[in-house]
C-alpha cells in the first residue's frame, strides 16, 4: 500500500467528508467555514457505448 | 513481461470552494453528507441548507431553534434526509415536499452519528447507545444497542446490511450483526484513541477500515468475517475521515491534529 496524494488547503482538521453519488469527487468541511472540492477518484470504466459501430444493430427497428 | 500501472494525476487543489460559515470544529459531529440524488446537505450550527451540486441552488431546509444540528445522513435514495440533534432527538425530514415526517426520540443526549441501510437508520449518540429505528413504524425504536462505554462517534453499515460498525469515545470498533443485538459480533480494542473515520470495502467482502483520534493517528484494516486486524498504519495525525473509492481500490483519509 502506498500514498499516492496528499492535498492541503483546510486551515482546520478536516473533519466532515463526504463523497459524490458517481464517486469521482469528495468534499471537505472544516472550521475554516469552508467546503472544498477535490475531484480524486477515476471515471468509471466506460463500456463501449452501443451504436459506436457501424455493425452494431442496437437501433435496428 | 513488466508491467507499470503509472498513478493518475490528481488535483493538488479544489475545483471549488462554497463558503459554510458557523461549520462547527467539533470532532464528534458528522455534519456534511451528498445524496444519491446529487444535493449537499451541510449543517451549520441550527441551520440546515441544501446544496444542489447540479444547478448550485442553495436551500434552507430548516431552523433547529435552541438545538444544534450534531449529525446529518441522508436515506439511500436520497430523498429522506436524518437530524441528529444537541438534545437527542432524531428528525426525519422529506425533502421533496420540505416537510418534517418525524421527530424520533429515545437519545438522552446529542446525536453525532447517523447511519441509513435500506430499511434501517441506526443512530449513535453520547449517551452511549445506538438506536437501530424502521421510521416507518409507529415506535421511536426497535433496538437499542449497549456497547460501548462513552459518546457513539463513527456509524456505518455494511453494504450487504448484515453488520453495523460503530467507533467510540472509548476507543473501541464494535461490529454488531443484524441478527443478534445483545452484544457486539466483534470488539476490536487496539485503537488508543477514539474511532470515528469508519469505511466498508465496496472491493473486498468483510474488509472494514478505521481511523484513530489523536492519541492513536493509525488506520487500520479488518476482517470483519474472522474478527483479525489484518494491518495498521500510522499516518502522524489524528484520523478524521475515511472513505473508499467507489471505482478504484483506493482509501482516502482526512485529518486534524498531529
Amino acid at each position: 500500500m502506498r500514498k499516492i496524494a496528499t492535498l492541503t488547503g483546510h486551515s482546520f482538521r478536516v473533519l466532515y467528508l463526504a463523497q459524490s453519488p458517481d464517486g469521482e469527487t469528495i468534499v471537505t468541511g472544516a472550521g475554516d467555514e469552508t467546503l472544498r472540492f477535490w475531484k480524486i477518484f477515476p471515471p468509471k470504466k466506460q463500456k463501449r457505448k452501443a451504436g459506436a459501430s457501424v455493425l452494431d444493430f442496437q437501433d435496428l427497428r | 513481461m513488466v508491467n507499470f500501472t503509472p498513478t493518475r494525476k490528481i488535483a493538488k487543489t479544489p475545483y471549488k470552494v462554497l463558503d459554510a460559515p458557523a461549520l462547527k470544529d467539533d470532532y464528534y459531529l458528522n455534519l456534511l453528507d451528498w445524496s444519491a440524488q446529487n444535493t449537499l446537505a451541510v449543517g451549520l450550527s441550527s441551520n440546515i441548507y441544501l446544496w444542489s451540486a447540479t444547478n448550485s441552488r442553495v436551500t434552507k431546509l430548516t431552523d433547529l431553534n435552541q438545538n444544534s444540528a450534531a449529525s446529518i445522513a441522508w436515506s439511500k435514495r436520497g430523498n429522506l434526509i436524518g437530524i441528529g440533534t444537541s438534545d437527542g432527538t432524531v428528525q426525519i425530514w422529506d425533502v421533496n415536499k420540505q416537510k418534517c415526517l418525524r421527530s424520533l426520540e429515545g437519545h438522552t443526549n446529542r446525536v453525532g452519528s447517523l447511519a441509513w441501510s435500506s430499511s434501517m437508520l441506526a443512530s449513535g449518540s453520547r449517551d452511549k447507545s445506538i438506536l437501530v429505528r424502521d421510521i416507518r413504524v409507529k415506535d421511536d425504536y426497535c433496538q437499542q444497542l449497549l456497547g460501548h462505554k462513552q459518546e457513539v462517534c463513527g456509524l456505518k453499515w455494511s453494504f450487504e446490511e448484515q453488520q453495523l460498525a460503530s467507533g467510540g469515545n472509548d476507543n473501541k470498533l464494535l461490529v454488531w450483526s443484524s441478527h443478534k443485538v445483545e452484544q457486539p459480533q466483534w470488539k476490536f480494542k487496539s485503537h488508543q484513541a477514539a474511532v470515528k473515520a469508519l469505511a466498508w470495502s465496496p472491493h473486498q467482502h468483510g474488509l472494514l477500515v478505521s481511523g484513530g483520534g489523536t492519541a492513536d493517528r493509525c488506520i487500520k484494516f479488518w476482517n470483519t468475517l474472522n474478527g483479525r486486524e489484518l494491518r495498521s498504519i500510522d499516518t502522524g495525525s489524528q484520523v478524521c475521515n475515511l472513505v473508499f473509492g467507489k471505482n478504484v481500490n483506493e482509501l482516502c483519509s482526512t485529518h486534524g491534529f498531529s
